[in-house]
């Protein structure tokens, strides 16, 4: 022992110099993460302040820099340089000599490594239990970083000790490392790179594994000593190490702490047997290329029937099958990320945003509480699959499917209010500013509210609160029930302390839409509203089976409804003069020109009617904005009517009628049909005649139509004006005044795919209860799939309005919220949900002024304040309200 | 004391030169290697999966220079450098020759792969040369000098305190964001200093001489180029556009060519193909122009008095210019230009109270592209479109609901150290508008110039991902039967891009501005 202390203190001796620089550094790295040097602060110009690095990594860098040259430091008799004559003649025991280098170790490196932690864990207030485990931690870390270059200064000689501290500090990203990760990956091994930061447990792991547990170092310097390496091997064996070191980390041999599930018996139960759904209008399909083939993109948004909302999965495929014509298809092109994709941490990533936290809000929530700025249709499930042959032949597609579920927990809140502070045991918020009426990068954004936070937590390698996803904050309304979700960070995450156990870091985000009229949230009452802290934990996965049976992919990938959308590239004044002049432009065919001919002719007359559709807006008053018709281009048009018939059934099916309407009256027109009159009113044909009744002899009766409609989902109508317009006989058209009555079931079955209001008002009013019965039971079961979300997307308000039009007060308070929010602009977009309150449709369109006045009264009132009348499934506002 | 040497000195440098190669090869070859890997890896569009480090070649041309110079160093007593009869101004020349032969030249050779294509001219490439050189001479020089200087632990710590201190510094002096043009070009000229001082230090060193004088009196004046320096070659200054007929119409609208800025103000008098955008349009002051003025390149944020640059500035009157290229009747359609004469009127008012002024910037379109669609959609196309840009765009989709696809970059290259392209000359509200280009497609079968809607893109900085997307003629398809591939067949793609000719400022009386107004 005598003789261990005695090379200690000579040992001692020879580095005290550099261990008072060591400590130097210890104690610049404690005063900036304690920020007594260089504190953090928010930046003024949020992320376009344009910071590269954070004063954090580089101090770090710097420590470890000077923690391994400390370490490969020896007295020059002992070193490589010297020779091995001394260490051989030396005298002292190799088991003293070596006692003498773990003290150093121990001694000189660890303890103050260790004293850093806990003086920085006491300085922070955190109770003994942390500092405890904060000085473990660290031994364990900084024992794996260091121990193993311990005989490493045997090995190396002179400048290779500082060419090594190099190497390993730039082989952090490294070629050799790559290659590992390539072998991993071709062996299925690979998993995912350490988060450096914050999640260092595998890296320490890897570590302890290659340098020690593995006896490489050891085994290398005893090599050496009987057969010495060249320089090149010398340098090269330590940049393998690390490599190995990087390569282990990332390979599946080590599990992420946090991936563990927290309740795999729960998620089993809950998704077992269950059916997946996914609606038609959620199904997106896309061509895509990849270096192996092309393959078609399937993404949609799907969910686990029955399974409650506070559960939220995230899908992958594990396997898909696609067969056409009996034959199984070769599998796509793998996704370059498909590994990465399917892991569990990266699948939960996506929540915050497309998820409506008011769904997934846990414990007690106002009632009724909605998101704002969410997409609740965001894809949650997204894969890849063969490129059938044929698009246009039907393909059955079999998948596997695994989803991870996640559900969120409550770290804390504070009210809205800068210098608002809340404490926990593992987690501290305090908020330093609140910025109203600005996006946070110091640019105005009317309605958005900016908080700049300060986050401290715990984040311990064995008891972190900040993995495996970080907390995210949300903006509560209780009074006004809305939740706010959707942020911008706009400041660059600076962050201090994350090594050692107690992190703190300065945050900036943004709300959009917050203090805009309807949400009931003001300047002067910000400071009653509540930032929220959720933190996502990862419940566990279940697997299910799904099947595409007779799929048409190329009716996908076309536009669904109608042709895409186009705008005039050239003229910006009134369309509907510029569609005129350039129909005018375009050579019409002569009399008996080639079919061919005239079908170029009609088709460019469409495209620039499709181009110019702005033409048929109509103002806030509700009138055209560019008042005047396409009579002139109809009746261009019309002479091809008859003759080419099909060309305009092509049309007619694509360009919502506008034009081919207008083409048909004016051929009817001018066909000279007994009963079809030009309306002075209108300007357009219409027909009224006294015509005799079939069977009844004698008997006579009045035909009226007011408009000779042509609608894009009634093409074959077409041709009952066609063979009018040939007979000059106003007998073809009696058909499509005979209103065709759909029984009860029709209806109902209508009902079920579309549920519109009007449906539902009449089979409400069949006097047959099974079928009033099975029009609420799905008015109420399509509502309750509704995602929580104030403003909801094209296609998913029709439960909404159903539910309304039933007399469910929920659903109306719902949609008077939605409509509050409309801006003056949009609020021509509230007609359906004044038809749904009011049935105003079956009296005709409502003017501007009156959705005027249902917004602003959508904005006073609530659904307390109206009385639904049931028997006109219709509300009103109480009496007592003006 | 004078050595007589017995063979000439040119000879004594190449037999030393000989020594370096058969001491180096191995490192040489395998530095050579790494540089034309990582070269190769800079071409790639995404960072290969097993990716060589980016500082492996720097690394590996440090070692090779350390071994170089420590084989012969002052310090090194086991060399006998100081007897060697070579001399030692023979031994150092050669080093460097060979430093340079091995090492620089190669790392220069480079810039060939990595920069051809952007249109360089001589003064660009001069330019790319000088910038790759000035760093790479610094760090040789800074590494030959601490190899040949180091050994003693002393100097060895006072070499890694000086590193340290110089990496301060630079953090003290610009922190940590990204130095701007004017700090580059001082930082250049004092590399260039630092890197003289460096290398006639190591000179210095290697004939026994002590070196401290130089270092002082070269580190003094760097910190004074680095503090005091205010060159800034890269600013371009204003380019006036030269064409008296150019003017400008209120009122009603003139008879012949001119171009409709809003209705009732009129550019009269531009050449063919050229095209004027509103740079700003303010009451006249002093300080002209005002950031807040209406602009065609601008919006303001809010009433924050702030403005940001707009993505799109080309207007419709840029698309209206080439007309006269396509035939008559065509139907234009695609992108669409955003108008802005509600934010005009907002900000124009009715201030008829003073004189206005407004600037105007005149650009021509140039056609830089004809190519058939059929062409166009296989591999990847690369076109330049100004020096220092390019276009890179493929197909990536030929069927998405209709749309036909194109994945495109606009990459950007330009030497650090070349004084600022012709394209910034132009500063609107103190910052260089984004770059804008004209896509279409031309079928003349059908009639059509269908215009490229731009997609998202993410960075106004570095390459910037632009993606574009063109619509299938579906009226063409679903009622005449035209096949995807007739249409393919029948179409050619062209690419115009707006060079910039200058600005001219014009005074707006209030009296014209009145008319303008009393127009509508």
């Amino acid at each position: 022992m005598n003789l261990t202390l005695h090379q200690f203190r000579k040992e001692f001796r020879y580095l005290r110099l550099r261990w008072c620089v060591f400590l130097a550094v210890l104690l610049l790295d404690l005063a900036l993460q304690m920020e007594w040097v260089l504190p953090m602060r928010p930046m003024v110009g949020g992320a376009s302040a344009g910071v590269m690095v954070s004063y954090e990594i580089v101090m770090r860098g710097v420590l470890w820099m000077v923690v391994w040259w400390f370490m490969l430091s020896v007295p020059p008799e002992e070193g490589a340089s010297g020779g091995r004559g001394y260490a051989l003649t030396r005298p002292l025991s190799r088991v003293s000599y070596w006692a003498a280098r773990l003290l150093v170790w121990v001694l000189l490196v660890m303890v103050p490594l260790m004293l850093e932690s806990a003086v920085y864990l006491w300085l922070n207030g955190r109770p003994w239990s942390d500092v405890t485990l904060g000085m473990a931690e660290r031994a364990w870390a900084a024992g794996s970083m260091t121990l193993w270059l311990l005989p490493l200064s045997i090995l190396l000689r002179g400048w290779e000790r500082y060419a090594v501290i190099v190497l390993v500090v730039f082989s952090m990203e490294s070629w050799l490392s790559s290659v590992l990760w390539v072998v991993f990956k071709k062996l299925h091994w690979l998993y995912d790179r350490p988060e450096v930061a914050m999640e260092f447990g595998r890296s320490v792991q890897a570590a302890w594994l290659v340098g020690l547990v593995g006896l490489l170092v050891p085994v290398l310097v005893l090599w050496h000593q009987r057969r010495p390496f060249g320089m090149l091997a010398r340098l090269g064996t330590v940049v393998v190490l690390t490599m190995l070191q990087q390569g282990v980390a990332a390979s599946s041999l080590f599990k992420n702490a946090y991936e563990k599930p927290r309740d795999q018996e729960l998620i089993s139960k809950l998704t077992a047997g269950r059916e997946i759904v996914i609606p038609e209008r959620d199904r997106h399909f896309g061509q895509g290329e990849a270096p192996g083939g092309k393959y078609i993109e399937f993404t949609a948004h799907a969910r686990l029937a029955g399974v409650a909302t506070e559960f939220v999965p995230r899908w992958r495929a594990t396997t898909t099958t696609m067969m056409q014509n009996g034959k199984i298809l070769p599998a796509p092109p793998e996704r370059e990320d498909h590994a990465m994709m399917s892991q569990p941490l990266y699948a939960l990533g996506y929540q915050y945003r497309s998820y409506p936290m008011a769904d997934a809000l846990p414990g007690e929530k106002p009632p009724g509480l909605l998101s704002v700025d969410v997409d609740a249709t965001a894809p949650n499930m997204q894969f890849r699959l063969s490129q059938p042959p044929q698009l246009e032949a039907p393909v059955t597609v079999h998948v596997d499917l695994a989803a991870e579920w996640m559900r969120v927990n409550k770290l804390g809140e504070i009210p809205v209010i800068a210098g608002a502070r809340f404490k926990a045991q593992d987690f501290e918020i305090e908020l330093l500013e609140v910025k109203a009426n600005t996006d946070g990068r110091g640019d105005s954004a009317p309605g958005c509210v900016a908080v700049v936070y300060r986050m401290s937590a715990r984040c311990f390698e064995w008891r972190n609160t900040l993995l495996p996803l970080f907390p995210h904050v949300f903006m509560l309304s209780d009074k006004n029930r809305y939740i706010w979700q959707f942020v911008v960070h706009s400041g660059y995450e600076q962050v201090r302390g994350a090594s050692l156990g107690w992190c703190h870091m300065i945050q900036q985000q943004a709300f959009h839409r917050v203090l805009e009229p309807g949400t009931g949230v003001t300047i002067e009452n910000l400071a009653e509203q509540r930032l929220v802290w959720l933190r996502p934990e990862y419940l566990g996965s279940s697997q299910h089976k799904m099947e595409m049976k007779d799929l048409k992919i190329d009716g996908y990938l076309l536009k669904k409804d109608g042709w895409p959308r186009n705008r005039p590239a050239m003229e910006a004044g009134n369309p509907r003069e510029a569609f005129l002049k350039q129909v005018r432009s375009l050579p019409q065919p002569a009399e008996g020109a080639a079919r061919a001919e005239i079908a170029r002719y009609v088709a460019e007359v469409y495209e620039a009617s499709h181009v110019y559709g702005e033409r048929r807006n109509r103002g806030k008053d509700g009138k055209l904005k560019w008042p005047g018709n396409d009579r002139e281009v109809c009746l261009l048009l019309a002479p091809f009517l008859v003759d080419h018939a099909d060309l305009f059934k092509a049309a007619l099916a694509h360009d919502g009628a506008d034009l081919t309407q207008g083409v048909v009256h004016e051929a009817v027109l001018q066909a000279g049909i007994p009963g079809i009159t030009r309306s002075a009113e209108t300007g357009e044909p219409r027909y009224e005649r006294e015509v005799p009744v079939p069977n009844k002899p004698g008997d006579m009766k009045k035909r009226v139509m007011e408009t000779l409609w042509v609608a894009s989902w009634r093409v074959d109508d077409l041709d009952a004006y066609v063979v009018a317009i040939r007979q000059h006989s106003d007998e073809p058209l009696w058909p499509l005044m005979e209103e065709k009555q759909r029984s009860t079931d029709e209806v109902l079955a209508d009902y079920g795919r579309t549920l519109d209001c009007w449906d539902l008002r009449w089979l409400m009013k069949r006097p047959d209860l099974k079928y009033r019965e099975e029009a609420e039971r799905l008015t109420r079961e399509a509502y309750a799939q509704l995602p929580a979300v104030v403003i909801l997307e094209r296609g998913y308000e029709r439960p909404l309005y159903a539910a309304v039009a039933l007399g469910m007060p929920e659903a109306l308070e719902w949609l008077l919220r939605g409509a509050a929010l409309k801006p003056d602009d949009q609020v021509n977009g509230l007609l359906m949900q004044h038809n749904a309150m009011f049935a105003s449709l079956e009296k005709g369109r409502p003017d501007m002024q009156t959705l005027l006045q249902f917004r602003q009264d959508a904005r006073r009132f609530s659904a307390k304040d109206y009385r639904y009348d049931a028997t006109k499934m219709i509300w009103e506002l109480t009496p007592e309200r003006p | 004391m004078n050595v007589i040497h017995p063979t000439s000195f040119a000879f004594r440098v190449r037999h030393q030169l000989a020594l370096e190669w058969r001491a180096q090869w191995f490192l040489v070859l395998l530095w050579l290697a790494a540089l034309a890997t990582g070269c190769w890896q800079t071409l790639q569009e995404e960072r290969p999966e097993i990716a060589m480090p980016s500082f492996l070649s720097a690394l590996l041309a440090m070692i090779i220079i350390v071994r170089s110079v420590r084989a012969d160093a002052p310090g090194n007593a086991e060399m006998g450098s100081h007897v060697r009869p070579l001399g030692r101004g023979a031994v150092w020349l050669a080093k460097v020759q060979f430093f340079k032969v091995v090492l620089l030249l190669p790392w220069l050779a480079c810039a060939w792969p990595e920069c051809r294509g952007y249109g360089f001219g001589p003064v660009e490439w001069m330019a790319e040369i000088a910038g790759r050189a000035l760093p790479a001479v610094l760090l040789g020089a800074c590494t030959a000098l601490s190899a040949s200087w180091s050994g003693a632990v002393w100097k060895n710590g006072a070499l890694i305190g000086s590193g340290l201190g110089g990496v301060g510094l630079l953090l003290w002096m610009f922190g940590t964001r990204a130095p701007e043009d004017a700090e580059r070009c001082v930082l250049a000229v004092a590399e260039f200093v630092l890197a003289l001082t460096l290398l006639l230090a190591w000179w210095q060193t290697t004939i026994r001489h002590l070196a401290w004088m130089t270092l002082t009196a070269g580190g003094m004046a760097t910190l004074l180029v680095v503090t005091m320096g205010h060159w800034n070659w890269r600013a371009q200054t204003v380019q006036g556009y030269v064409d008296t007929k150019l003017g400008l119409h209120f009122g009603v609208k003139p008879e012949g060519a001119m171009q409709e800025l809003w209705e009732g103000i009129y550019v009269t008098g531009l050449p063919a193909d050229h095209v004027a955008s509103v740079v700003a349009f303010a009451p006249a002051g002093e300080a002209w122009p005002p950031k807040t003025a209406f602009s065609d390149y601008t919006f303001p944020v809010g009433s924050s008095g702030k403005v940001n640059l707009r993505r799109h500035w080309m207007m419709m009157a840029h698309t209206r210019t080439l007309l006269q290229h396509y035939p008559v009747g065509s139907l234009w359609h695609g992108k669409e230009d955003e108008e802005m004469e509600e934010l005009r009127k907002e900000i124009v008012g009715n201030d008829f109270s003073r004189p206005w002024r407004m600037r105007l910037a005149v650009q021509r379109m140039k056609r830089v592209l004809t190519m058939p669609l059929r062409v166009a959609i296989h591999g990847e196309k690369r076109i330049v479109l100004d020096t220092g840009r390019r276009l890179d765009f493929q197909l990536s989709e030929l069927n998405h609901e209709s749309e036909m696809r194109f994945w495109a970059m606009l990459r950007r290259r330009f030497p650090m150290l070349a004084p600022g392209r012709e394209q910034e000359r132009l500063r609107v509200a103190g910052a260089f508008p984004e770059e804008n280009f004209l896509v279409l497609l031309h079928s003349p079968g059908i009639l059509e110039v269908n215009t490229a809607c731009e997609g998202d893109y993410n960075s106004s900085s570095g390459n910037r991902p632009v993606a574009f997307h063109f619509v299938h003629p579906r009226a063409q398809m679903d009622i005449a039967g035209l096949t995807f591939e007739e249409w393919v067949d029948d179409t050619t793609l062209d690419l115009w891009w707006p060079e910039e000719r200058g600005v001219v400022d014009v005074e707006v009386s209030a009296e014209e501005l009145r008319r303008a107004l009393d127009v509508r």
